[in-house]
């Protein structure tokens, strides 16, 4: 495919409001059709430009030298693209552009319109075409430097990338990058210790490191716990296996320990009955002091069983020795006549029965404490027969827990309130019960349980075996992160390779368009400025650090220098320009595209014109776009392009209410005639005379005339003298073929007899002055006349040159020459 | 006839470097592992490479690394 520009029409922006905006452009038999347009400046000729470069920008819609900023910036933003009467005007400011491909013929339309904030998307439409031209297709005055000096190394590297594609080469590269650092943070470290904490915990800090010997070696001592040597396997599941299979014997096991346990417990106890100081012989003890304590109280209480006056005879031995009466006062008795016998005695009486009264009383006080001993004894036993009759439950020993039921409810029997002499009997049996019990109830039925097992419980197992089972995973884990660890190394080496093929490859693409650019670049250069030393280009990529140094040798090859320090204005703008022509000219092949304004500001006529040059011969098939303000640049285009498929359009004013005034331009015979026509001889004379330098300039140069005036250069000094011998001579040579035609052909003979060579030359003393219309008209159209030697007699067409057969041919095949005429017969 | 720009001597562009790179350089299989070099294909062969390639790229690399430690058919 080749994309060029079919149309374009700009309303209401930068200078541009409703007129001179439509450009039709195109292409003829194949050859896209371009166009220069000449203005003065402040004529609107960069709002072209501007709004070719808003069309095609990218979503965001900026144009470069307005920056990015708000209607206050510096430069105006984007709020400087649309003309500022648009909006009074009831002008939507867009810009219509139509695209053809001429090969299929394909037509692409889009409308881009003018969008001052920051959602400005780009038409799809223009995406497809405007990809095709990666290199930047815009090239002002102001621009020229901006790649060589303007640019940091990163942004010339991001141009330079976009230019060649290479920003997805630099983007495969940062993938590229990405994915090896990526793989190589892939680590498993963290969860390798995360496994090796694990490990650490479920060897309760044992092993502290990922040893697999260590590891099973714990496994093994654990093991022990449960398991004989012989019986324990090798490798953690083994283990974990053989407790799960031997998990209800080892629990068995540890239901004998408990019973050894109970049974030391429950002799223990039992010796608490029978021991010297035990319970039982404190209760015995207790019982025989207890009955005799309640002996001496009942001995008390008989003897002072006469005593039972006590009150009365308290009261009497306090009277009868003051009162002393006849008789007894109680009985009325004479004295004589009591057992006493008279008051003394009876005195005497009184004073023995209230002291066995008291007697009585205190043996009744020792009873009680000693019956309190007795029924303490009888608890204390109550309590250490429930805890044996527990202990034996626990082992099952049913008659022994029979038998403490039995005897705590005899210790019931023994807390009543009966004196302990009736319970004489009944205390002496339950006494020996309670020392059979002990001593041969108990003993025998323990005589059967086994003395000492291991203790072991049921959940200790099951903890052992779930602590296993834990450790096993975080050792398979481990194991499976170590193989895990060492695929992912292994893969990144395999990648590795394969990044390092792709980044020699990208290398040398890379390295491919610099050399590339870099000779096209010092070609171009040498154009513009031949004769003079021409820098070698040195362009140094780093796609690693993205960055694009641009250096060129200054005067030695061993000079390398950066551009700006060292070349003049004038080529800093070449090296620019070279760029830019080169990287369209290499990159933007499918779209041919590309906008040159005002670009020769800053150069001489001398370079003008080799400008000129360079866009005829080395932008061939290009569509360009230019503007300048340049007369003679803008002649120097329309001399040597005029017939490629160029239009010529001339801004022959501006007004800001409605913008340029442009009028399109004809060929320069065209010109002249309306110049002849216009009645001003010396404008018309003035410009025949530049028509015949210029035509005949180019042809000097077809026919490879020698000329004492230097092609290109100094042009403005030419006179047709320097131009006509030496061009005349060289027509005349060319094998003859204009032999016999030009120099007998009217016109030839006026231009070489009549003087309107030398008269209308430099050599004159004032050779731009014309006398009359019709001596400009005599001399345009013997001009004219002589000019058409040169075309083909068949079609008319300008003759084509071959230098190396030296010879004149037509494209048409027909006879160039006119017939030769027959001389006439005699007579 | 159109008339195309010379652009002599041709540049390879970045699809067309892609596309040798991976049908001739990459393909020899005594030098390159061809499955790493398939999901780095898979990833980086076409142009615009997705913007997140490079971590997709190291995403796969490790699954495929993955499956071979684990003594999968990758």
């Amino acid at each position: 495919m080749t994309w060029i520009v079919s149309s374009l029409a700009i309303r209401g922006v930068k200078g541009v409001l409703d007129r001179a905006g439509e450009f039709k452009l195109g292409h003829k038999n194949g050859v896209p059709r371009s166009i220069a347009i000449f203005g003065r400046n402040g004529q609107g000729k960069s709002g072209y430009a501007d709004a070719m470069e808003y069309v095609l920008a990218v979503d965001g819609g900026a144009v470069e030298h307005l920056g990015k900023g708000g209607a206050d910036s510096e430069h105006g933003g984007k709020h400087a693209i649309p003309h500022v009467l648009a909006e009074e005007r009831g002008i939507s400011p867009e810009v219509v552009i139509e695209f053809v491909d001429m090969e299929t013929g394909e037509r692409i339309s889009a409308t881009r319109p003018v969008q001052t904030g920051r959602i400005d998307p780009r038409p799809k439409e223009i995406d497809r075409v405007s990809a095709q031209a990666p290199a930047f297709n815009i090239l002002r005055q102001h621009d020229l430097r901006r790649f060589v000096v303007d640019m940091s190394p990163g942004e010339k590297f991001g141009e330079f990338a976009r230019w060649i594609g290479l920003e997805h080469i630099a983007n495969m590269v940062t993938h590229l990058t990405t994915t090896q650092n990526t793989l190589k943070n892939t680590e498993v470290d963290r969860e390798i210790a995360v496994h090796q904490e694990s490990i650490k915990e479920h060897t309760s800090g044992a092993i502290t490191s990922p040893d697999e010997h260590k590891i099973l070696k714990w496994c093994t001592v654990k093991a022990g716990e449960y398991l004989e040597a012989q019986d324990i396997p090798e490798g953690i599941p083994n283990v974990i296996a053989a407790l799960v299979r031997r998990r209800e014997e080892i629990i068995q096991q540890s239901k004998g320990a408990l019973a050894a346990q109970t049974k030391k417990q429950l002799a223990k106890a039992t010796s608490v009955l029978t021991d010297s100081t035990g319970t039982l012989g404190k209760l015995e003890s207790s019982y025989s002091q207890g009955i005799e304590a309640e002996k001496a109280r009942d001995q008390a209480e008989s003897d002072a069983s006469d005593s039972v006056f006590q009150e009365v005879w308290k009261a009497a031995k306090s009277l009868l020795p003051t009162a002393r009466p006849e008789v007894c006062p109680v009985c009325q008795t004479p004295w004589c006549e009591t057992r006493a016998g008279s008051v003394e005695g009876a005195l005497v009486t009184l004073s023995d029965s209230l002291d066995t009264l008291t007697e009585f009383q205190t043996a009744s006080a020792v009873f009680s404490t000693k019956r309190q001993a007795f029924d303490k004894a009888t608890t204390r036993l109550d309590s250490e027969l429930e805890q044996i009759g527990k202990l034996a439950e626990t082992l099952s020993l049913t008659q022994v827990v029979g038998q403490t039921r039995k005897l705590r409810a005899g210790c019931a029997q023994m807390s009543s309130e009966k004196g302990l002499k009736d319970l004489r009997a009944q205390f002496t049996g339950f006494h020996r019960e309670c020392e059979a019990f002990a001593g041969t109830q108990i003993p025998e039925a323990l005589a059967g349980l086994p003395d000492e097992v291991t203790p072991q419980e049921a959940s200790q197992i099951d903890d052992s075996i779930a602590n296993l089972r834990a450790l096993d995973e975080a050792v398979q884990g481990l194991g499976k992160l170590k193989r895990r660890e060492a695929a992912i190394r292994q893969v990144e080496r395999q990648f590795a390779r394969v990044a390092e093929e792709m980044r020699a490859q990208a290398k040398a693409l890379v390295e491919g368009a610099v050399a590339v650019l870099g000779s096209d670049v010092e070609d171009i250069y040498q154009q513009i400025h031949p004769g003079e030393a021409v820098p070698h280009v040195h362009i140094v990529m780093d796609p690693d650090e993205k960055t694009l140094t641009l250096r060129v040798s200054f005067h030695s090859d061993d000079r390398i220098v950066p551009p700006a320090g060292y070349l003049s204005e004038s080529q800093i703008n070449t090296l620019g320009l070279a760029l830019f022509l080169s990287a369209v000219r290499r990159f933007n092949g499918a779209f041919p595209f590309l906008v040159l304004d005002d670009i020769v500001s800053s150069y001489d006529a001398d370079n003008r014109a080799r400008i000129v040059d360079l866009l005829a011969e080395h932008m061939k098939g290009f569509q360009i776009f230019l503007t300048t303000h340049d007369e003679r640049f803008y002649k120097h285009l329309k001399q040597r392009l005029q017939s490629d498929n160029w239009r010529f359009d001339r801004i022959t004013g501006y007004e800001f209410e409605r913008g340029p005034r442009r009028e399109s331009e004809g060929s320069p015979s065209d010109e002249i005639s309306k110049l002849i026509e216009g009645g001003d001889p010396q404008i018309a004379g003035n410009a025949v005379r530049q028509r015949m330098e210029d035509w005949f300039d180019s042809m000097c140069d077809k026919y490879k005339v020698r000329t004492l005036h230097r092609r290109g250069t100094h042009e403005y000094e030419r006179t047709l003298s320097d131009f006509w011998e030496p061009f005349r001579k060289r027509a005349l040579e060319l094998r003859g073929i204009f032999k016999g035609v030009v120099d007998n052909s009217v016109a030839y003979q006026r231009i070489s007899a009549a003087p309107i060579i030398n008269y209308y030359s430099h050599n004159q003393a004032n050779p731009y002055e014309w006398s009359a219309m019709g001596d400009v008209r005599y001399v345009w159209e013997t001009f004219l006349e002589f000019t058409n030697l040169f075309r083909c007699y068949s079609c008319e067409k300008v003759l084509h040159f071959n230098p190396d057969k030296n010879t004149l041919y037509c494209t048409c095949g027909r006879a160039i020459l006119p017939p030769v005429q027959q001389p006439a017969a005699d007579g | 006839m159109t008339h195309k720009p010379d652009q002599s001597p041709k540049l390879l562009s970045a699809a067309e470097l892609l596309r040798t790179a991976f049908d001739d350089m990459l393909a020899d299989s005594g030098r390159f592992d061809q499955e790493v070099v398939q999901i780095a294909r898979r990833h980086l062969g076409s142009t615009p490479a997705r913007s997140k390639a490079g971590s997709n790229l190291a995403e796969d690399l490790v699954a495929l690394a993955e499956t071979r430690s684990a003594g999968g058919k990758s």
